[in-house]
């Protein structure tokens, strides 16, 4: 497997399973206030952390890869990845908008505006991975 | 994925050179080993300068790697 691929999975595991469990969170009790952002900072702090551990440990087992800078296949990879990224990126920020503009509260807002910023990084690392799967 | 329609003679001309791996020639024209593999199977055609980069780690010229698959 390519290095860059494994970032990409590492950056789709680490944010489906860390944001993933604070949304669920953040949903299920209502956090609002300084709970939230406590919480929020709380999940974007293990992200880095996790995302830190799990890309020295790809270096450490594939120190050659690591080493090749980004081709110019990779590159289109990221341009293609970061297309799709911004068409997620565009739709959930309008939903976003709509259900503020529907009468939710801000703590809804911004929590559908960090989905959005998410839901796009997780598009950009799948396609990613969908184009280092098919050789493309 | 469809093939794209450039042809080429990486798989012969690596075993010409005394079986020369991916990795090898990867590391001569400065692209990951996945990418060379990509463009030996036709999954992915390179840039012209990459593709003048495969033709000088063979020593040969540019027509004698990649074919344009019409012709």
């Amino acid at each position: 497997m390519a290095y860059r691929e494994k970032s990409a999975w590492i950056t789709v595991i680490s944010l489906v399973a860390i944001y993933g469990y604070y949304l669920l969170v953040a949903l299920s009790e209502r956090a609002k206030g300084a709970d939230l952002v406590w919480k929020l900072a709380g999940a974007v702090v293990l992200v880095i952390v996790v995302q830190i551990v799990l890309t020295i440990l790809a270096t450490i087992f594939s120190p050659r890869d690591a080493r090749v800078p980004e081709d110019e296949r990779e590159k289109l990879f990221v341009l293609k990845g970061m297309r799709n990224a911004h068409f997620v990126l565009a739709f959930a920020v309008v939903a976003a908008i709509a259900a503020a503009l529907l009468g939710r509260d801000r703590y809804a807002l911004a929590n559908g505006l960090f989905f959005a910023l998410v839901a796009a990084d997780v598009t950009k690392a799948t396609t990613q991975i969908v184009l280092y799967r098919r050789g493309a | 994925m469809k093939a794209t329609a450039i042809t080429n003679s990486i798989r012969r001309l690596r075993f010409e050179r005394g079986e020369m791996t991916q990795a090898q020639l990867a590391e001569k024209v400065g692209v990951t080993r996945q990418t060379i593999n990509a463009i030996e199977q036709g999954k992915y055609s390179p840039s012209l300068e990459a593709a003048f980069k495969i033709a000088d780690a063979f020593g040969v010229r540019l027509e004698e790697v990649f074919r344009h698959g019409a012709r």
